[in-house]
């Protein structure tokens, strides 16, 4: 098999070897509750790095308002259905359409800003949010929240149990995932990366870099609200705690530990940063100490994540097993 | 098609604080020829190059390209236009490999539809393996047909010279701007350079060629646009520009 088949069969395979794992792991976790919990929630930020990964590792642009996005999602969904009283999945897609109509009008101005400037402006977006989401307290409940949000459901069936939302939260993360694929597949995954190495070199090319950069941006901020309304049905209240900064600030490290140009990287992030804290509990006082220095080391010592370390093991390994077997046929 | 002149430039003006780089700078350069465009260092050549691309915003004068008014548009919508560039310092896409570098530049060409890359249709399927199939013919064509495959980043400064070249010929641009493209070559690469220049013009695409090299510049160019501190200051062809008094000042002063 040549390098260009194997990969076409790998292009192949992985697909669906992630569908049915995904398919089949609630049966290997035994069915517990506790461990679809965290599987939900490594959905729930996969879908948000999703996201994070097109605009920040594949376009290069540092965005810090993927929280606001999140925030915006969950408390669009939150109003539409306890003041409205409309069904949650209409929430969703509210949540999604809000979201994306704020991302592409905030777009052109903000993604002039470049670098640290872009980082800075993206997060003081997400500050004044959070202030007015604390201040309209009568809308949004303030500080306090808003509880009792309903569960999301098709006719009488309702996703109110882990399991069922297990495969709702997962059937957005491949759906997403898929585009996301698709596009950095595409000449306009190639245009983006492009533009992030060099502006002037992509414009001349005939990349329109505003015009690239704002698709990715409003598409970020489609995936990060879909994500923040299903999260926020999920526990079944909302408020402002889990919308702040820092939530941005995790974003961008699960795609620094898994890998930031890959969808694969942030996959293994989003499970790195989950799964990690619930390892390292038992040490007590000083299990954020021990994630912080594992975190530095990776970003030290994994340039290009787990995903970078993982596919140069597999290279290292097919170049050698092929070696081997070249002088064994000699 | 009436128009015998592909680009135009009237009063071109270019100021960075108080110094002016481009000067009320007057030219024109007829279709299908290789025009030249000299001057000594710091003469404004490469500004010229990156105010009629759409790099750097003018100060005053107008762009024309084939008859239509082409000032102030930005760098894409330039592309688009039909004219592609090279750079002193070459802009190449270091995370991608040669193969798709080119392809980056077919952008113009074909549809850039989001919808149709987020569903990956058969139609756009189709289009991008054309592009492909059209990316590698061109680096047959400057001899990079054997690193199609590699990172970008892992060719010779020369290599990477001629597949910027490759790249601005995947835009099938009508006009080309190359900025000192023989810079940094060997002499063996600068006559491979030469050849493929002379390719280019025979394949009815205009060059306007900014370069140093004297020699280089006389043996391909058939029009020469001389450029001093901003201004214009002569042209004609390569004997002409040879034997003029006021050009030899120039380049004599500075050394
Ligand atoms: N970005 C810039 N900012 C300030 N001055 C500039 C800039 N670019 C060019 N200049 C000045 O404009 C003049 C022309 O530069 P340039 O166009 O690079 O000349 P050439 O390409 O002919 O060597 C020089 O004096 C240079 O210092
Ligand atoms: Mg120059």
């Amino acid at each position: 098999m040549s390098a260009e088949q194997s990969r076409a069969f790998g292009r192949q395979i992985l697909p669906v070897a992630g569908i049915g794992l995904v398919g089949v792991l609630p049966v290997l976790l035994g069915g517990s509750n506790s461990l679809l919990n965290i599987a939900v929630l490594i959905g729930i930020y996969f879908i948000v790095c999703i996201g994070l990964s097109l605009i920040f590792g594949i376009g290069g642009q540092l965005s810090l308002a993927q929280a606001a996005f999140y925030g915006i999602g969950a408390y669009t969904s939150a109003l539409f259905t306890t003041k409205l009283g409309a069904p949650v999945l209409l929430g969703f897609c509210a949540a999604a359409l809000t979201a994306g109509v704020i991302g592409w009008i905030l777009a052109a101005p903000i993604l002039r800003l470049r670098t640290v400037y872009l980082a800075m402006a993206t997060l003081a977006f997400g500050e004044i949010l959070i202030t007015l989401i604390r201040e309209n307290r009568g809308l949004t409940g303030g500080s306090t929240g808003l509880l009792n949000l309903p569960a999301p459901a098709v006719g009488p069936f309702a996703f109110d149990t882990p399991l069922s939302y297990y495969y709702l939260v997962w059937t957005v993360a491949l759906a997403a995932a898929w585009v996301a694929r698709n596009i950095i597949r595409s000449r306009i995954g190639l245009g983006l990366r492009a533009l992030s190495d060099t502006e002037i070199g992509a414009a001349s090319c005939g990349v329109d870099v505003a015009r690239f950069k704002t698709w990715m941006f409003t598409l970020g901020a489609v995936l990060a609200g879909i994500a923040g309304a299903l999260f926020v049905h999920y526990i079944t209240f909302i408020s402002p705690d889990s919308f702040s900064v820092s939530f941005s600030i995790l974003m961008v490290m699960i795609l620094a530990i898994g890998g930031r140009d890959s969808l694969a990287g942030a996959l293994l992030g989003a499970i790195a940063v989950t799964v990690l804290p619930i390892l390292l509990a038992s040490y007590d006082r000083y299990s954020e100490l021990i994630f912080g220095v594992l975190f530095l080391a990776a970003v030290m010592f994994l340039p290009n994540g787990l995903a970078g370390a993982g596919s140069s093991l597999v290279r290292r390994l097919t170049v050698s097993a092929r070696s081997s077997g070249e002088r064994a046929s000699d | 098609m009436t128009e015998p002149h592909i680009l135009s430039v009237e009063g071109l003006t270019r100021r960075y604080g108080g110094v002016v780089a481009v000067d009320g700078l007057t030219f024109k350069v007829r279709r299908g020829t290789i025009t030249a465009l000299i001057g000594p260092n710091g003469a404004g050549k490469t500004t010229t190059l990156n105010v009629i691309s759409g790099i750097t915003p003018r100060s005053g004068g107008r762009v024309f390209l084939s008859g239509e008014d082409a000032t102030d548009l930005r760098a894409d919508q330039i592309c688009r236009r039909g004219m592609a560039r090279t750079f002193q310092t070459p802009q190449v896409f270091r995370s991608l490999t040669v193969r798709e570098n080119l392809v980056v530049a077919t952008m113009r060409l074909g549809t850039t539809s989001i919808a149709a890359a987020a569903f990956r249709t058969a139609r756009l399927r189709k289009e991008e393996e054309g592009f492909r199939r059209s990316a590698d013919e061109w680096l047959d064509w400057v001899g990079l047909a054997h690193c199609a495959d590699r990172p970008i980043g892992s060719l010779s400064f020369g290599q990477v010279r001629m597949a910027e070249v490759a790249r601005v010929l995947a835009s099938k641009p009508d006009i080309i701007l190359m900025d000192e493209p023989a810079s940094g070559l060997s002499r063996a690469e600068t006559q491979t350079l030469r050849s493929v220049l002379l390719r280019i013009r025979d394949a009815a695409i205009t060059v306007l060629l900014v370069e140093h090299n004297m020699p280089f510049v006389m043996s391909t160019a058939e029009h020469v646009v001389v450029l001093d501190k901003g201004r214009f200051l002569a042209e004609g062809d390569p004997a002409a520009i040879q034997a003029d008094a006021a050009v030899r000042n120039a380049y004599l002063g500075r050394g």
